[in-house]
C-alpha cells in the first residue's frame, strides 16, 4: 500500500512537473512570475477573507488558506527555485505578514484620526474640507 | 474542452488530485494551527501601544495654551515621528479611501513637517480630479514649504481637473514662517465680502492681492465702488497702453538703479560671513524680480485658468500729461479653484518716476499719432484717386460704347438695314 502511494505521488508530481509552466517556454511564465501571481491572489483572497472577518466579526482565512493548500504542492514540484517562497506560504508567515500590515495601516490611520480631533467617515463629511481658508 | 483532449485531461487532473491527496498529510503539518491564523501581530503589539500612549500622551498634555506637561518638547519630537511614520504607511498603501482622512488631518494639525508629510502620503496614494475640490486648500497654506510640497503633490495624479490645478499654481520660494494675509486696507484697497486671501497669488511689492470669494459674486462689489469700466481685460490694456507701458518702464528704471547700487557694493566673503553673503544674495535675487517683469506673471491672465476677465477702474488719477488708472480690481473666475476670484492692482512707482518715464512714452505717442495721422491721409488720398480712377475708366468706356453704338448704326444704315 505504500509502495503504491509514493508510485501515486511520483507519478503526479512528474505530471505536475511536466505540465506546469517554465521559465522561457515561449508565453509561458516563469517560476518567478508564478510566483508573484500565487503571492498576489493570495493576498487578494487575504483581503477578502478579512472582509469577510470584518462583516461577521470571526478571524478565519478560509479562502487564502485553501487557494494556498490548492496549489502550492504542484508549483513546489515545478518550481524548486522557489522553496523560500514557497515555506512562506506553507509556514503561514506570508499570511501573518499581511495581517501585521493591516494591523498597522489600521493602527496608524486610528492615530491620525486620534490627532485629526476624531471624524466619522459618513456622506457630508468632506464638505468642510472643500473651504479655502484652513485656520492656523 | 476540445473532445480529442478530454480523456487526459481528466486523467492528469485525477492523477494530481491523487498525488495531492498523498501529499495531504505534508500540507496538514505545514499548516499553521487554526490559533495562529488569527492577525498575527502580537510581536509588534507592545510597540504600536507605545506609539498610541506618545499620541494619546500628546494631545492630553501639551495641546492648548497651557501644556500640562513639562516634557511636551521631547513628546512633541515623538508625536510627530509616531505620526509621520503612521503617513507614511498609510501613503504606501496607495489606497483611496485614506484621502479625505489625509486631507482632515493636514487641515487640523499645526506642526509644519507633519502637513508636509500629508501632502506627500496624498501623493504617493494619486490624487484624481474628484478630489480636486478637497486639495485646493491644500495649495494656499500660509506655509510656503506646505505649498512646495503641496504643489508638488499635485502631478502625482492624473486628471483634466488636477492637470488645470498644476497649471495654475506655482512653485513656491522656500520657506517655514507662517506669512499673515497682507492688510489691503493699507493701500486703500476694498476686498469683497466673504474673500479668501490667496498667498501665492498675492506681491504687495508688486502692488498685486489675490482673492477667492466663497460665496456671491466680486463682480457687483466692484461694479458699486468703480469710477470706471467694466472694460474686458484685452480692452482696458488697449486703452490704457501708454500708462501701463510707463509703469512698466519706471518699475525697470528703478530696477537699473537698485542693481547699479548693489554692483557697486562690496560682495560679503562667504567664508567669513555666510549670513551676510545669503542676506547679500536674497537682496540680489529680490532685485533680479523688481522690474516689469516680476509683475509680468500676475498680468497673464491665460483663458484656460481666469476665463474671460473684467476690469473695474477704482481710481484713475491724472499724473503729468497723463490719466492713469492707479488703483483697479480684475475679476474673474478662478477656473482652477472653481470658485470665483479677483486681483486688486495698484500702481507702486511714484508719481515723479511716472512722470519721467512719460517723456519717452509721449514722444512715442506723438509720433505714433502722427504716423497714424499720415497713414490716415495716405488712405484717404489714395481711396480719392481710386474713386477718380474708377470714375475715368466709367467714363471711358461709356464713350466706347457711344462710338461702338453709332459705327453699328452707320454700318446699319450704310447696309441699309
Amino acid at each position: 500500500m505504500v509502495n503504491f502511494r509514493m508510485l501515486l505521488s511520483a507519478v503526479s508530481l512528474s505530471i505536475a512537473m511536466l505540465s506546469w509552466p517554465q521559465a522561457g517556454s515561449g508565453a509561458a511564465k516563469s517560476c518567478v512570475e508564478n510566483m508573484n501571481d500565487i503571492y498576489k491572489r493570495v493576498q487578494a483572497l487575504d483581503m477578502d477573507d478579512n472582509l469577510t472577518n470584518v462583516l461577521a466579526k470571526a478571524s478565519v482565512r478560509g479562502k487564502a488558506q485553501e487557494y494556498i493548500n490548492d496549489t502550492l504542492p504542484a508549483f513546489k514540484a515545478a518550481c524548486p527555485t522557489e522553496a523560500n517562497s514557497i515555506k512562506d506560504l506553507e509556514n503561514g508567515n506570508y499570511l501573518k505578514k499581511l495581517a501585521a500590515e493591516r494591523e498597522k495601516r489600521r493602527k496608524a490611520f486610528a492615530r491620525i484620526k486620534a490627532a485629526s480631533g476624531g471624524f466619522s467617515d459618513g456622506p457630508g463629511e468632506d464638505r468642510d474640507l472643500e473651504d479655502l481658508e484652513v485656520q492656523r | 474542452m476540445r473532445t480529442g483532449q478530454s480523456p487526459s485531461v481528466t486523467m492528469t487532473g485525477v492523477v494530481i488530485a491523487l498525488g495531492l491527496l498523498s501529499h495531504a498529510p505534508l500540507l496538514w503539518a505545514a499548516s499553521p494551527p487554526a490559533a495562529d491564523q488569527r492577525p498575527a501581530t502580537a510581536a509588534a503589539e507592545p510597540a504600536d501601544d507605545r506609539e498610541d500612549q506618545i499620541v494619546a500622551n500628546y494631545l492630553r498634555d501639551c495641546v492648548g495654551k497651557a501644556p500640562k506637561n513639562a516634557n511636551c518638547d521631547k513628546l512633541r519630537n515623538d508625536f510627530v515621528a509616531t505620526l509621520k511614520e503612521d503617513l507614511f504607511t498609510l501613503g504606501s498603501t496607495a489606497d483611496r479611501k485614506y484621502i479625505s482622512g489625509l486631507v482632515r488631518f493636514f487641515r487640523r494639525r499645526p506642526e509644519i513637517e507633519l502637513r508636509i508629510d500629508a501632502a506627500h502620503a496624498i501623493g504617493m496614494i494619486g490624487p484624481e480630479d474628484s478630489d480636486v475640490n478637497i486639495l485646493v486648500p491644500m495649495t494656499n497654506d500660509p506655509v510656503p514649504d506646505v505649498r512646495y510640497a503641496a504643489y508638488h503633490m499635485i502631478p502625482h495624479g492624473k486628471g483634466k481637473a488636477l492637470d488645470l490645478l498644476k497649471e495654475r499654481i506655482a512653485r513656491q520660494n522656500p520657506g517655514r514662517e507662517i506669512e499673515k494675509p497682507t492688510d489691503a486696507a493699507k493701500f486703500s484697497m476694498p476686498v469683497a465680502p466673504d474673500s479668501v486671501y490667496l498667498y501665492e497669488s498675492s506681491d504687495a511689492t508688486r502692488g498685486r492681492l489675490s482673492y477667492v470669494v466663497r460665496k456671491g459674486d466680486a463682480a457687483s462689489f466692484f461694479k458699486s465702488k468703480a469710477k470706471k469700466g467694466p472694460f474686458k481685460w484685452n480692452q482696458f490694456k488697449e486703452q490704457y497702453r501708454y500708462q501701463l507701458k510707463d509703469e512698466d518702464e519706471a518699475m525697470d528704471q528703478a530696477q537699473q538703479a537698485a542693481g547699479k547700487k548693489l554692483e557697486s557694493e562690496q560682495p560679503p566673503d562667504p567664508a567669513k560671513n555666510m549670513e551676510a553673503y545669503v542676506a547679500y544674495m536674497q537682496k540680489l535675487g529680490s532685485v533680479s524680480t523688481q522690474g516689469s517683469m516680476g509683475k509680468m506673471m500676475f498680468d497673464l491672465y491665460q483663458q484656460n485658468l481666469y476665463g474671460d476677465p473684467t476690469v473695474y477702474v477704482l481710481e484713475e488719477r491724472q499724473i503729468g500729461q497723463r490719466s492713469y488708472p492707479t488703483k483697479y480690481a480684475v475679476v474673474y473666475q478662478e477656473l482652477a479653484f472653481k470658485r470665483p476670484g479677483y486681483r486688486l492692482a495698484w500702481t507702486t512707482v511714484p508719481d515723479d518716476a511716472l512722470k519721467a518715464a512719460q517723456v519717452a512714452s509721449l514722444k512715442e505717442q506723438k509720433e505714433e499719432e502722427a504716423h497714424q495721422a499720415a497713414s490716415k491721409k495716405n488712405d484717404e488720398a489714395a481711396k480719392k484717386r481710386e474713386a477718380e480712377l474708377d470714375s475715368l475708366t466709367k467714363k471711358k468706356d461709356d464713350a466706347e460704347k457711344k462710338t461702338f453704338k453709332k459705327g453699328q448704326s452707320d454700318l446699319e444704315k450704310e447696309l441699309g438695314f
